[in-house]
């Protein structure tokens, strides 16, 4: 970059560049926002000649009504169970597949596809897959009863499993249960398929990580006594992951509050409201049943969550610079 | 004291030979350097000592114990890398710590947050602390302790670097061209510190630099590598006043040393470009390369012309206490260094002919293939 | 690594997890396409191999049309993926997909090109704060502002078009930020030479700028053809009633709708038609499409 004086010459042609840029930005970002938050304290409905508004009557239902308690259960559940399992899970992908020596790129490309696989059609096919009497996994699972499989993913090798009553044994029994139909069991099941499409994400973003730590702190750490694996992980792999860290629990989160897919495909947020996550929420009341002003409430609610996330992981990554 | 012998060792990466069977025999208590170009494997030589790789062939001793197949951990020694290799995320008392932890703390002991809890932890914690404080006041880092290595200049993170390898009381210290990432003037000041160090430690310290000033004023003994081979172990006097060959002459000593055709008559009275010296080898007569250092070079007194060579200057380079005069000797395109004093130049200008003659005693002669030729004492 | 001297045991091992795992990632795939060969029967009793032995079934549909049942016999494959494009006008949702997705990039192009260019390697009274802008709306979830966006749509009569699809992505922050970061690493030099001979600020865009930025675009045009290709949620909003506009998700889920048993097969023909393009695009240029994919990271 060549270091020059100042030119005074003020670039015109930058104000036309911008311009459409601008506009877009406030007719389709701002401006949104801000009728979002006005019209959460209404109880709107399009085709209403008139706004009238309810000031927090939207967000009192939010704390108070089941459904919408519900709703924070099964949003906060579907996070706080997908960002951690598939952060795990791509982080520990990720250091597997640095540390093998063949097949790297094969066991990369595998586990990235469910990235590139549009959400909806996968979660059919997985709904497919977990089918009670037609889904491969419960009719691999019956096939199993009474043979070797059973004794063994009963775990009754366990000495104090009773393999009779083991939860294989009862599938085999009273047939496997409806991952989806069982209001205890959706929430898991639409969690599943979640981390299933999210850690090859985290995965990617963890080997770029890892190929950029220096070798020679390794080398240090060697010398210095670091033998183990484990050593070695929280002495140099981990504490240098940390800005990609930071960054992989962002996404992950962010992306874990915008469920929509799988929820509306499968479950339509039951059984009894148990999957019943915000974005599903927002379509279900403001879309389906007209409702905006709730519907807005919820959006607000959601946007906050974001904000607090996204300035949240602004603060960290500065604070933890490591000048290095 | 622990003395490190290197038997035989070489290094292949697939077809390429990067070591071709070094043997070193390290006293105890030396400093040994390792000097040579980029890529002559004197790295590679220091990283296979370390444990950090393993060699092709070939046995590594320590102590007279061989340790090929300990681990780097395990071999009680210690390394400063040539980027410091800091931990960056830790405080520099936490960088000097971790070899400590790692050695005299259990596993559950080092286990995050819940270590405390063990009750051995306290007091293995203060003797660990106080031999760090101990030895960051030998290294005067004390009041850098709390921070870490992203706020420090580049010598105080060298200094902690070498803390770090203190602490542990290893039997020999390795050094990657510690040095290199330093300005000038940081590093002849850091070259005599290390120096004390040296001396005031009395350990083994294995050095790698490709910097011949730093191995000649800091070696107890060099090992001039090229290519993967060791072509002279010996003492910096030794090296520079005796190469085994060209190559060796050429490398130590800046600037190059100046290399002029030469003849050996019958009598095996040497003579460089027509000019006879005052050596004498043994053998027949044949062509020879004689070999004069920049700084051996003179101007000849008055009236002795028939004993000096006669040099006209192209360029002379000022440095404040000597002068560099290049040039070519008459009626030759080789190109010769001298290294006079300002008053010898004082009347010397760009395109002046003057008459060089060697200091007694300096001029080494190598034969055509560029070996050594000891001079023999004159029997008249 | 560090001349670690591991068990033989550890890399065996390795492979074994990963092993495991690649193949609960592929199951579904699997399952996908493997059944999307198979004949209701061979659905409902889960045998056939992959490709399902394809012996010759009763079509239903065709006999309750009134035809012969000898007339009526066809492979199951071939049933499956005929019915995929029968039941719902499948290559109609497939052209729109390309049609949204393909304008939607272009469009963002557009916008975004002149404005990272002018943030980047123009002077003008206001850039810091257009740059503020630009970093304050990234921090806004595209999903927030779903409803609000159908909100005015719908004020304006403009859900259940190509429009509605379209417009709310015009405008890629993301896109303007990276092409910005991007742009500030061309000299300055080559743009003060296309002044001199006589460029318009406006061709130095597209005839100088563009042409060393097709990494960054290519890496741009990959995150947003994945992105809106594989979208669900807001065609689902937008598009109220006009079948015409699905988009593939769309389709599919129209056609899962009533799900019965013979309907399974085609409606896995169909995921795969949906799926497969990109998983293809993906397989051959895998460097390009990660980097794609998590250039979000690299912020």
């Amino acid at each position: 970059m060549t270091a020059r004086a100042p030119t005074h010459r003020t670039h015109r042609a930058g104000y036309w560049f911008v311009a459409p840029a601008i506009v877009l930005m406030v007719v389709i970002l701002i401006v949104p926002i801000l009728i979002a938050a006005l019209l959460s304290f209404t109880d709107y409905s399009l085709g209403n000649p008139e706004i009238s508004w309810v000031g927090f009557e939207n967000y009192d239902r939010m704390v108070n009504r089941s459904t919408y308690t519900r709703m924070i259960t099964a949003t906060a559940t579907y996070v706080l169970v997908v960002v951690p399992a598939s952060i795990l899970l791509g982080l520990g992908a990720a250091l597997l597949i640095n540390s093998v020596k063949r097949f790297n790129d094969l066991y990369k490309t595998i586990y990235f596809l469910p990235v590139m696989a549009a959400l909806l059609a996968m979660a059919i096919v997985w709904e497919f897959s977990l089918h009670p009497s037609l889904g491969i996994v419960n009719k691999t699972l019956a096939s199993g009863c009474g043979t070797a499989a059973e004794s063994v993913l009963s775990f009754g090798w366990l000495p104090w499993v009773d393999a009779q009553a083991s939860w294989y044994a009862r599938g085999c029994e009273r047939g496997f249960p409806l991952c989806f139909g069982n209001k205890d069991y959706a929430i898991w099941t639409i969690c599943f398929i979640g981390i299933w499409q999210a850690f090859g994400f985290n995965m990617v973003l963890y080997l770029a990580g890892l190929t950029s730590v220096s070798r020679e702190l390794y080398h240090a750490a060697e010398i210095d006594g670091a033998t183990s694996a484990w050593d070695r992980f929280r002495l140099v792999t981990w504490p240098m992951l940390g800005p990609t860290t930071v960054f992989v629990v962002t996404i992950t989160t962010i992306r874990s509050f915008q469920v929509f897919d799988t929820v509306e495909a499968i479950t339509l947020g039951g059984p009894s409201k148990s999957t019943f996550v915000m974005m599903y929420a927002i379509y279900e009341k403001a879309i389906q049943q007209n409702l905006i002003g709730m519907g807005s409430a919820i959006t607000v609610v959601f946007l906050t969550f974001v904000l607090l996330l996204t300035l949240g992981q602004r603060y960290l990554v500065e604070r933890r610079v490591h000048y290095s | 004291m622990t003395g490190i012998r290197l038997s035989g060792i070489t290094k292949s990466f697939g077809d390429t030979s990067v070591l071709r069977g070094i043997n070193l025999d390290i006293a105890p208590g030396e400093f040994l350097t390792l000097v040579g170009p980029s890529g002559c494997g004197k790295s590679t030589l220091l990283r296979i000592i370390a444990g950090l790789e393993e060699q092709t062939g070939g046995d590594v001793e320590i102590g007279g114990v061989r340790v090929n197949n300990l681990r780097a951990s395990r071999r009680d020694l210690a390394m400063v890398f040539q980027s410091y290799a800091l931990y960056p995320h830790l405080t520099i008392a936490e960088n000097m710590q971790t070899p400590l932890k790692l050695r005299d703390l259990t596993f559950w002991e080092r286990f995050p947050l819940i270590g405390r809890l063990w009750p051995n932890y306290a007091a293995k914690m203060a003797a660990l602390n106080a031999t760090v404080r101990e030895t960051a006041d030998t290294l005067e880092i004390g009041h850098l302790l709390g921070r870490k290595p992203g706020q420090l200049s580049g010598g105080q993170r060298q200094r902690a670097a070498l803390g770090r390898a203190m602490v542990r009381k290893p039997v020999a210290f390795l050094m990657d061209e510690p040095l290199s990432n330093l300005d000038a003037a940081l590093r002849v000041h850091m070259r005599s510190e290390l120096a004390d160090l040296h001396r005031s430690l009395q350990t083994t310290f294995i050095y790698v630099t490709h910097d011949q000033a730093e191995a000649l004023t800091m070696s107890d003994r060099m090992a001039v590598m090229v290519e993967g081979n060791v072509l002279q172990l010996g003492t910096p006097e030794e090296i520079y006043r005796t190469p085994v060959d060209r190559c060796v002459a050429e490398f130590v000593g800046s600037p190059k040393i100046n290399i002029i055709p030469g003849a050996a008559d019958g009598n095996g009275r040497v003579s460089a470009y027509g000019t006879p010296l005052q050596q004498r080898i043994a053998g027949k007569a044949r062509r020879i390369q004689v070999g004069i250092r920049p700084e051996h070079l003179m101007l000849a007194p008055e009236g002795s012309h028939n004993e000096g060579w006669p040099f006209r200057v192209t360029h002379k380079e000022n440095l404040g206490s000597d002068f560099f005069l290049h040039g070519h000797l008459n009626g030759s395109n080789h190109r010769i260094i001298a290294r006079l004093t300002p008053d010898e130049v004082a009347m010397v200008t760009i395109g002046s002919e003057i008459t060089l003659c060697p200091a007694p005693g300096t001029p080494i002669a190598f034969d055509e293939g560029g070996r050594r030729i000891g001079f023999v004492k004159d029997r008249q | 690594m560090t001349g670690g001297r591991s068990s033989p045991f550890a890399e065996p091992i390795k492979h074994a997890i990963l092993i495991l795992g690649a193949l609960v990632v592929i199951l579904p795939f699997y399952v996908m396409v493997s059944y999307s060969f198979k004949s209701p029967r061979e659905i409902e009793t889960n045998t056939g191999g992959f490709f399902g032995a394809q012996q010759e079934m009763v079509n239903e549909y065709c006999v309750k049309l009134g035809n012969p049942r000898e007339a009526c016999l066809e492979t199951p494959v071939a049933f499956n993926y005929s019915e995929a494009f029968k039941k719902a006008p499948l290559l109609r949702y497939l052209l729109n997909g390309v049609v949204v997705t393909a304008s939607i990039f272009l469009i963002q192009v557009i916008i975004a090109l002149p404005c990272a260019y002018a943030l980047s390697k123009l002077r003008f009274w206001g850039r810091d704060f257009v740059f503020a802008l630009v970093l304050f709306c990234l921090l806004i979830p595209v999903h927030a502002i779903a409803l609000p966006i159908y909100i005015m749509l719908a004020k304006v009569g403009l859900t259940n078009s190509y429009a509605a699809l379209v417009i709310p992505w015009t405008i890629s922050v993301f896109g303007i930020f990276l092409m910005r970061q991007f742009f500030m690493t061309v000299p300055d030099d080559l743009i003060d030479a296309a002044r001199m001979d006589g460029m318009t600020e406006f061709s130095i865009i597209w005839k100088v700028m563009l042409p060393t930025a097709i990494p960054a675009l290519l890496a741009f045009a990959i995150f947003s053809v994945v992105a809106h290709w594989n979208d669900y949620f807001w065609p689902r909003i937008a598009i109220t009633g006009n079948r015409d506009l699905y988009t593939p998700p769309l389709g599919l889920r129209e056609f899962k709708g009533g799900a019965d048993g013979s309907i399974w097969g085609p409606m896995m023909a169909t995921a795969t038609i949906i799926v497969t393009p990109l998983i293809v695009a993906f397989l051959l240029a895998q460097t390009r499409f990660i980097e794609g994919i998590t250039l979000t990271g690299m912020k």
